[in-house]
Parts: structure tokens; sequence; C-alpha cells
């Protein structure tokens, strides 16, 4: 496959520096997360990472794509501060699965 | 409860069999939930780590990016990231677990990181690119890891569904009804018997 199995989506200020790394960036603004993703999977994109804030706004598009081999949709941090949104996520898979909270955070 | 089937031999072991058959797919389903659970508990801590570290190391990558690019007009540090030689290639294959189709991601990379000159582009750039180039690998665990951690989760939803529908509903009912049939068959050789005894009577004290 080519270069174009891997995408990244954020804001343009957070993920700018994946574009040197050669993956391909998409920038998008609240709002515009669901069509981007729609339209990279539809190109054929299989590993798409995003950036933590859309997280909620692609709840839909994770549910749908979920039992799928691909695309995978992965959750990145901001780097601005830290978000829990990603690893509330696994969490609440794991918990649905097993029935128990066994994604404990040492501290 | 009781299944709507007629008392009869032939449904008894017809019955008989279906129990047979539930109670060996049931413990099958049984075995695969407990690998299931074996696998996504092995899983669980490896994507702590794997996140944790890289939301550790992706940090650190963006604030040298932004110092970067506080330091320099910002159109330089457009074309200095537009400038990079690399390409990344992914190739895919799925790999089996169980019933589920595991992906495998493996890449090559070809090309420069940093192909921009030195002179309108500070030194955090580099470090930043750098870092974020290397983190572009473990990303790709995680996102294997991930996926893998999904669909085992929602294949242990499913097979704990179906393994409680078996035990809970559809094994206990049809007990019950073998055990209904049973009681109906025994129940009506006893009528025939006392029936042939009343009519023997009958005609011997004739």
């Amino acid at each position: 496959m080519s270069g174009s199995a891997l995408a990244i989506i954020g804001e343009k200020e957070t993920i700018m520096p994946f574009l040197a790394t050669g993956a391909k960036v998409v920038y998008v603004k609240k709002g515009e997360s669901v069509k981007a993703v729609e339209d990279l999977i539809k190109e054929g994109v299989k590993i798409i990472f995003f950036t933590e804030e859309f997280i909620n706004e692609l709840h839909e598009v994770l549910a749908k794509y979920r039992t799928e081999t691909f695309p995978c949709l992965i959750p990145i941090p901001t780097g601005r501060g830290k978000t829990k949104l990603a690893i509330e996520r696994i969490r609440g898979v794991i918990k649905k699965a097993v029935g128990a909270d066994v994604f404990l955070e040492e501290k | 409860m009781k299944l709507d089937i007629p008392p009869t031999r032939m449904q008894l072991l017809r019955l008989k069999r279906r129990g047979a058959i539930a109670r060996r797919g049931h413990k099958l389903l049984k075995d695969k939930q407990d690998e299931l659970m074996r696998k996504i508990l092995e899983l669980v801590n490896k994507i702590r780590e794997t996140r944790l570290k890289i939301e550790d190391d992706l940090r650190k990558a963006f604030g040298y990016f932004y110092f970067a690019s506080s330091k320099q007009i910002p159109k330089a540090t457009d074309e200095a990231l537009l400038a990079t030689t690399k390409i990344i290639e992914i190739s895919y294959t799925t790999e089996r677990v169980l019933n589920l189709q595991i992906p495998r991601f493996s890449k090559s990379i070809s090309g420069r990181l940093i192909s921009y000159g030195f002179l309108s582009t500070s030194g955090d750039l580099d470090l930043a690119l750098l870092k974020i180039d290397q983190l572009i690998s473990q990303l790709l665990d995680l996102a294997e890891l991930e996926k893998t951690l999904e669909l085992l989760a929602t294949e242990i939803e499913k097979t704990r569904r179906r393994v409680n529908a078996l035990e809970y509903i559809l094994i206990p009912s049809i007990d019950e009804t073998i055990k209904f049939i049973n009681l109906k068959l025994s129940e009506i050789e006893r009528g025939d018997l006392t029936r042939l005894m009343r009519v023997k009577e009958i005609v011997r004290g004739k």
C-alpha cells in the first residue's frame, strides 16, 4: 500500500509537525472532523489518528467502525495539557467487556 | 420456561439431542470467553504503558515545536515542514485471533527528515521533528493494540451474551421440557396399565 495508508486529523497548530514525517495530514476545524474522516476512509486510509478534542464529535463514526478490522481510528493527545479523553475511552471499552474497571492508573 | 412441544417419545429423543448440542456449544463458548478475557487483560497493561509513554513524548515534542515556531516566522516553519522528502509506506496484514481479524502494520520509511535550510529555522524545530519521527512507529503500535482491544472487547460482549443465553435460558428450558415429557409419558403408561387391569377384571368377572 502507498503512503496514504496513514493519516492524521486535527487542528492546524496541533498537528503541523506531523507533516515532516511523511504522513497524510488533514487540517480540520471544529465540526468538520466527521466529514474529513469519512472522506479519508473512502479514500482507503487504514489508520487515522485524530487529536483528542474531536473524540466527542467523532463518537458515532467511532462506534460505526468499532467492529471492523480497518480503519483504525486512534485518538492522540494534543500536547496542550493533559486531557484524559482517550484514556477514558479505552477504560469504557474495557469496562464494558470485562465488567470491571481493570484499567486502573497508577498514581 | 417449558418449551411448547408435544409430549411424545419422538420429541423427547429430539430434545435430548438438542440438549447435548446446547451443552457442548455452551462449553465451547465458555472456553472462548475465557481465552478472550485472558488476551484482553494481557493487552490492557501493554496499552496503558504505550499510551502513557506516547502522551509524554508527544507533549515534549509539541513543546519543542511551539518553541520553534514562536522563534521563527510562520512561513519559514511551513516551508520547512513541506520540504520534507520523507515518504512513509505502511503495509498491513491481518492476523487471526480466534474468529477475529487483527490488524498488523509494518512501515518502511524513505527520505530525509530534515531537508530544510538551517538559516531560517531554529534548532528546536529539529529536535521536535526528530522526536515526532520516532513517535510514528510507536503510534502504529498503539493503533494496532487499540484496534485489537476494541475488537476483542466487542467479541467478549457478544460471546458473553451467547453463553448467558445458553446457560440461563436454553439449557434450563430444554431440561425442564425433557422432565415434563418424561412425567407425561410415565403418566400415560400408568393410565394404560390401570385401564388394562380394569378391563381384565371385567373380562374375568363375566
